[in-house]
């Protein structure tokens, strides 16, 4: 769906990507994963076609972003980080956006503006932030694309709001489309990601399904002191040390994205060569 | 990759989506500084008539109303129509709604040059004829003569705009003085999308040293070139006048070379202005 190959881009004379590929597929959820300004955004915003490459290219459904042609725009829905709705209510505004998106459903909005408790009564610039946040995460999951882009879409969001946003993102996802989701608040994807794709430094120093991970990795707490020394990560706790080991023996466990977040940063080379 | 049909540049379903999204979005704030500029206008020839001994709205009041107001609000207006790229969190939406930059652009011309004018002149002529006949009303009370005639003031007339007969300005003078509004007010429309931050005065100061650069050049550069004695009076060059203020010798480009030329300069600025725009557009990243 989505194909970025030998991605240069810098700000001024600030590189940011330096020969970045990553190619993202239908019917998965990705989870963009890095510390605060090593690329996420600018990432999204060169999909987008928002910024443009200054070398390398990126192909998504066929088109060239930076064309920004409408045929391109109409199959992709941008949630930006930061944003502002118009000061109009909320019947309106998707009176006149939704012409734009040749599959949206009215039936949809309603039933994810439902879940989300969005007020529909009232301007939009008088709901709070994390409510503008749901009715436009409504908006670009009712217009069915195949792309969605979402930056950092839990901001602002209460504990509630991000349990159903996980809820409704599973439900929205199908075999045609393909949600990329940039954040650094990693625990707020869990269970929900397909695929976890880690920057640093503008480069995908990770990028790898979870059904891999699970298969490669094994999470575990352990008071093992020998364990804990020669896992390729490891966090103490009261409970224990949660360790990060190679997973020889195929066991079951349930990921920790925050953990193996910070193991990729830590450990990255050696955890990629189980990958392998 | 992918082949897309011809209507990717432009599609009039888009175009009309796209400005139902723009009406919806701005109508109340135009509606309002419509009310704004006719209670500014209302509230000079108001001011105009108090303080006016004779004639306060004779049409060359009129004309300088209209002219100034246009140019003032007409370029503050032009500046601001994409102000949204100055913001990344309006800009981002505005960026990827599913339509060509041709059709924004076309968007934005529809309101900012054509809408803006006939709004601002149906504002103006709602404002000025009851003005001009209460002006006339207090004259017909009050009868009045030139200041040291016996000269009776006539009732003022409505200034027409269109027609450049009766204009205090000669007819081609006022003809270029109109073109040179769309050719200004594109500029501001192009520097809207060029600069991000105070586009309305960055525009002024490039616009006003581009008219200052042309006064120079035309002044020491064009002057300086020609012989002794000549003068060079738009596309046509002059030797120095006799007693009868008539030419003595005339160098002048052919006439349909002429006409095309005034015409290219009356007319052509304000297309490139929006063709840069677009390209501008075009390239613009946010």
């Amino acid at each position: 769906m989505v194909t970025i190959r030998n991605l240069y881009f810098a700000y001024r004379r600030r590189p940011v990507f330096t020969g970045l590929d990553l190619e993202l597929r239908p019917g998965q959820i990705y989870g963009l994963f890095g510390r605060n300004g090593t690329g996420k955004s600018t990432l999204l915003r060169n999909i987008a076609g928002f910024l443009f490459p200054q070398k390398g290219e990126i192909s998504a459904m066929g088109f060239v972003p930076g064309k920004r042609q409408p045929a391109y725009l109409a199959r992709y829905f941008h949630v930006p980080e930061d944003f502002q709705l118009p000061d109009i209510s909320l019947g309106r505004w998707i009176d006149y956006m939704s012409p734009f998106y040749p599959s949206f459903s009215l039936e949809q909005f309603e039933r994810y503006a439902r879940e989300f408790t969005v007020p529909t009564v009232g301007r939009l610039r008088e709901l709070s932030y994390g409510q503008q946040k749901k009715a436009l995460i409504s908006l670009a999951l009712a217009t069915n694309v195949p792309l969605l882009l979402m930056d950092e879409p839990t901001n602002g969001l209460d504990i509630h709001s991000k349990s159903q946003f996980r809820k409704v993102i599973a439900g929205a996802i199908d075999d045609s489309k393909c949600i990329l989701i940039s954040t650094h608040q990693v625990k707020d994807l869990e269970n929900l990601i397909d695929n976890i794709t880690i920057l640093e430094e503008g480069k995908i120093v990770f990028n790898q399904p979870m059904s891999r991970i699970i298969d490669k990795l094994l999470f575990k707490l352990s008071f093992d002191a020998g364990e804990e020394a020669t896992a390729l990560y490891s966090e103490s706790s009261i409970k224990g040390a949660a360790l990060i080991v190679p997973n020889a023996g195929g066991e079951d466990s349930r990921p920790d994205l925050e953990m193996l977040y910070k193991a990729v940063l830590m450990n990255g080379e050696k955890i990629n060569t189980l990958f392998a | 990759m992918r082949t897309v049909s011809a209507n990717q540049q432009f599609s009039f379903s888009r175009l009309r989506q796209l400005t139902v999204k723009h009406w919806v979005e701005h109508g109340r704030r135009y509606g309002l500084s419509l009310l704004g500029i006719g209670g500014l206008i209302a509230t000079w020839e108001a001011f105009a008539i108090g303080v006016t001994e004779y004639a306060p709205l004779d049409p060359g009041m009129q004309f300088a109303t209209y002219m100034v107001g246009l140019w003032f609000t007409g370029c503050l207006f032009a500046s601001m129509l994409f102000s949204d790229l100055s913001s990344k969190k309006q800009a981002l939406p505005w960026l990827s709604l599913p339509a060509s930059h041709l059709e924004k652009l076309v968007c934005a011309l529809l309101f900012g040059v054509v809408g803006f004018f006939v709004a601002y002149t149906l504002v103006f002529y709602l404002i000025d004829i009851p003005m001009v006949h209460w002006a006339n009303s207090i004259l017909r009370r009050h009868p009045r003569h030139w200041p040291g005639t016996f000269a009776s003031i006539p009732p003022s007339r409505v200034y027409n705009f269109f027609k450049a007969s009766g204009s205090p300005v000669p007819e081609q003078d006022f003809r270029m003085f109109s073109a040179g509004y769309f050719a200004v007010q594109s500029a501001f429309l192009l520097g809207s999308v060029y600069f991000t931050r105070y586009s309305f005065f960055k525009t002024v100061l490039v616009v006003v040293l581009s008219f200052l650069g042309v006064v120079v050049f035309q002044r020491f550069i064009i002057h300086s070139m020609m012989p002794e004695g000549w003068q060079s009076e738009g596309f046509r060059w002059r030797e120095q006048f006799d007693e009868l203020d008539r030419p003595m010798r005339e160098l002048r480009l052919a006439p349909a070379i002429e006409t095309a030329a005034i015409l290219l300069a009356q007319f052509a600025l304000p297309p490139f202005f929006w063709f840069v725009t677009w390209i501008r557009l075009k390239e613009k990243e946010v």
